[in-house]
């Protein structure tokens, strides 16, 4: 989602103000490195774009600025702590991941020295070495695939279908480049055709899977028995044998093309080549990460009730980032928040989990403005459409997280609970 | 390029960026630290998460706040932080400490939309951690013996006796503890030792054993419709879970806690617990090789007028759901509670005003296995088996 975001805030001119550092202090009892890492250039607005040589940005032709990448060891979700080997989280006793942080060189007591050259500090002493953390950049699609980032935070995938069966699955680091040779050969995959699912037990049985290999630079691929479209195939993976095994639901309304590189005369800036090389009936552009089935994506749906936003998104940018006009009416925002709901479900119906997070977070804001009116009910109303409020907000934000990985059993499960708490609004309400 | 040229590239991008082009997240909250997010964290979070807290890490700067943004993030969907753990409107009970929808999305927008710390001329104010309480002063302050936690015991529970020659025979309205090293102090329960509270006969429906279940951050709760009686030859005792966070793994930790007691200003109705056990399916019941069918039932109608003042689970119960309620003879439903029991967190949820149950109301309760839906990224939760599957609901006549 960072991608869209990214996006926005160009168009917003604040590309200019100063972004808060994550960064992650002096680390505790690290020693002096003996080396500092390279200077790679990259893009202020998308840390995917990784050069060696200073340039222009491919995607949104900015300058890229200097930066210095280093591999480090962190936990999986508290990220305070970097180190430069494998081991043990000391907070949860969670196997370290390995992600890329940004050195920089800082000096105690003036945060506002933050270089990317080791120097000498005013007090005379040397400065300190910091990391910092980067986001994860493109979730865009290169091949006109489907994409998602895996639930390890680190590794991304994109399936592909370029032809009548035939399966392909390009495996990404945490920066959207391809995986390097050395990790690709210790990731173990399969993509399965057919399987059953028991609700009761919650035990799948694959009933018709084949094994992916390694085919060609960055990517896997498998002959598979499917040729008639749309098609569901899942991918299971496991990054190296001591990883836990992923799954990753695909679907496909059509064959896989690779996009035509954007334009920039018609591309707004800060979008990848794949959302901007295709349109939707309407020509509301659509999310950038749901490249694919172009035709399948919806517009989000008119907003009904008085169109009072007089924060409108500059044309181009990104539709689910738009604030979703609030009716005024309690029945008007009813209905919007059912519309919503309905919007997912299809979107969940047809596999496109990466748009999911667009109906969500507008649902979760027509969730907080009946918050806001929750003292207009009975005690007893107030009291069943209190906890459903905060239950579908949470389930909102759960959907976007799920959308990202595409799992489809997980987005199910979350889209029943926000579901269930949708009916629980609006018969708190009505 | 020239070296020249590529100076000059820097200098213009990195104005362009700010300065601080390495460390680039695009801003898309407009919700800030300092204006919006401190207030709430400070309200709903700082009695922990604040320097010197049991939390591992404080909340209360910006900077203290900003590396934990993921961890925010995933502990907030997960539906994990605060821990409150229910799903019931939060005005049915007494010091909530949970996050209203809008001041959820206030949080998580800003973890996920940049971090933007907000103007410095609004930095917050330190936040010191609570140690008065809320209760005014105690009829009774009771030092337990120290504790030392060497430096490479992370975790122990300690089970200490409290001398009761000064509360014997008394009413009382509460009980607190007060931790002496908030930073280790995790959980505890005090109670009237089993010894003296044997009561076969009455176990269903016994005086109540457990004068209070301590976590942190919890405001205790004064009795003003009933209060705890201590027999004559009660032997009291307070358990108390000692962790240490991973600051302070490798270091020799003491802790000298206190507890207060607040006596009753005159005579009140004791303070009973019926005990709510479920029962397991038979573990036979399910299919060969399909995981075992874990919802557990509790159904039993009462034979008196009762009114219903707190509950609290057992250990057994956690990371259950589990729905506690009552039908009442003219067929009407009452929610009492829909939570979420998590080990570490369990606590007595006083409701806001007591529940009539009237004779004949039928208490039912369903505690199931939901797979927790969790954010990418989140720690699975583990059942913590051997604890009593049952649940304690405090009645008085």
């Amino acid at each position: 989602m960072k991608q869209r975001l990214a996006c926005l805030v160009l168009l917003s001119g604040l590309a200019g103000t100063a972004a808060p550092t994550q960064a992650i202090g002096p680390q505790r009892g690290a020693r002096p490195a003996p080396e500092v890492p390279p200077v790679s250039m990259t893009c202020p607005m998308h840390p995917d774009v990784v050069d060696s040589t200073p340039g222009s940005c491919p995607i949104c032709k900015m300058s890229l600025v200097p930066v210095r990448l280093e591999s480090v060891w962190t936990c999986p979700v508290h990220a305070v702590v970097a180190q430069e080997h494998a081991g043990v989280c000391p907070i949860d006793r969670r196997d370290l991941i390995q992600v890329t942080m940004a050195v920089t060189f800082t000096c105690a007591g003036h945060p506002e020295i933050n270089q990317i050259q080791p120097g000498t500090c005013p007090d005379g002493k040397a400065t300190i070495k910091t990391r910092t953390l980067r986001p994860h950049g493109n979730h865009n699609p290169q091949y006109g695939g489907q994409f998602f980032m895996a639930p390890d935070n680190t590794h991304h995938l994109e399936g592909a279908l370029p032809r009548a069966r035939l399966f392909r699955l390009y495996l990404y680091d945490d920066y959207a480049r391809p995986l390097p040779a050395d990790r690709m050969n210790a990731v173990q995959a399969r993509v399965v055709t057919r399987e059953t699912f028991d609700p009761a037990t919650r035990a799948t049985t694959e009933i018709a899977a084949f094994r992916l290999r390694r085919a060609g630079r960055g990517y896997l691929e498998a002959r598979i028995d499917t040729a008639a479209l749309p098609a569901q195939v899942t991918a299971k993976v496991r990054f190296k044998s001591d990883a836990p095994e992923y799954r990753f639901d695909f679907t496909f309304t059509e064959l896989s093309r690779r996009p035509a590189p954007a334009s920039m005369s018609s591309a707004a800036p800060g979008r990848a080549p794949a959302a901007a090389s295709a349109s939707v009936p309407g020509g509301t552009p659509r999310p950038p990460a749901a490249a694919t089935s172009a035709a399948a994506v919806p517009a989000p749906a008119p907003t009904a009730g008085p169109t009072s936003s007089p924060t409108a998104p500059p044309p181009a940018a990104d539709p689910g980032l738009a604030p979703a006009a609030i009716p005024d009416s309690v029945p008007e925002i009813l209905v919007q928040l059912q519309r919503r709901h309905q919007e997912i479900g299809d979107l969940v119906e047809r596999g496109i989990f990466s748009a999911v997070w667009v109906p969500a977070f507008q649902a979760r804001d027509l969730a907080i403005a009946l918050e806001a009116r929750l003292g207009e009910l009975p005690a007893a109303a107030r009291e069943a459409g209190e906890p459903a409020i905060k239950r579908l907000v949470r389930t909102a934000w759960l959907l976007d997280a799920f959308g990202d990985i595409g799992n489809r059993q997980q987005i199910v499960d979350a889209y029943a609970i926000f579901g269930a708490a949708v009916d629980e609004v609006v018969s708190a309400f009505q | 390029m020239k070296p020249a040229v590529f100076a000059a590239l820097v200098i213009l991008t990195l104005a362009l960026a700010g300065g601080r082009p390495e460390a680039h997240k695009p801003i898309t909250s407009p919700y800030t630290y300092n204006e919006d997010v401190f207030p709430i964290l400070r309200d709903r979070c700082g009695r922990c998460h604040a320097a010197g807290g049991v939390a591992p890490m404080s909340l209360m700067t910006a900077r203290d706040a900003v590396p934990w943004g993921e961890s925010i993030r995933t502990e907030l969907i997960a539906g994990h932080m605060p821990p409150w753990n229910v799903d019931t409107a939060p005005g049915r009970f007494k010091n909530m400490p949970a996050l209203t929808a809008r001041e959820l999305n206030v949080v998580l927008t800003w973890v996920t939309g940049g971090n933007p710390v907000g103007s410095l001329e609004h930095a917050p104010p330190p936040v010191a951690l609570a140690t008065a309480s809320v209760l005014g002063t105690p009829d009774l302050e009771l030092p337990l013996p120290e504790v030392t936690l060497p430096a490479d015991t992370p975790e122990r529970t300690q089970e200490l006796s409290l001398p009761t020659a000064a509360w014997r025979s008394r009413s009382i309205r509460a009980v607190d503890l007060v931790p002496g090293t908030p930073a280790v102090v995790r959980s505890a329960t005090i109670f009237i030792k089993p010894a003296a509270a044997a009561d076969p006969g009455r176990r269903a429906m016994a005086p109540e054993h457990v004068l209070a279940v301590w976590v942190p951050g919890d405001d205790p709760v004064a009795l003003d419709a009933a209060a705890f009686l201590l027999p004559a030859e009660a032997e009291i005792a307070v358990r108390i879970h000692y962790k240490k966070t991973w600051e302070y793994e490798r270091t020799a930790m003491t802790d000298r806690s206190t507890v207060r007691v607040y006596f009753a200003a005159g005579a009140a109705p004791e303070l009973r617990a019926l005990t709510l056990s479920f029962i397991a399916p038979d573990p036979g019941a399910g299919s060969a090789g399909s995981p075992p069918v874990q919802r557990l039932t509790f159904s039993r109608v009462i034979d008196e007028d009762l009114r219903a003042l707190a509950v609290y689970p057992g250990g057994g119960l956690a990371n259950l759901d589990v729905d506690l309620h009552a039908i009442r003879p003219d067929g009407s439903r009452v929610d009492l509670i829909r939570f979420r029991p998590q080990p570490d967190w369990a606590r007595r949820y006083w409701f806001d005003r007591p529940i009539p149950l009237p004779r004949g109301s039928r208490l039912e309760a369903v505690a199931t296995v939901e797979e927790a839906l969790l954010p990418p990224g989140a720690a699975p939760a583990r059942r913590s088996g051997g604890s009593a599957l049952e649940l304690t609901l405090n009645v008085i006549d």
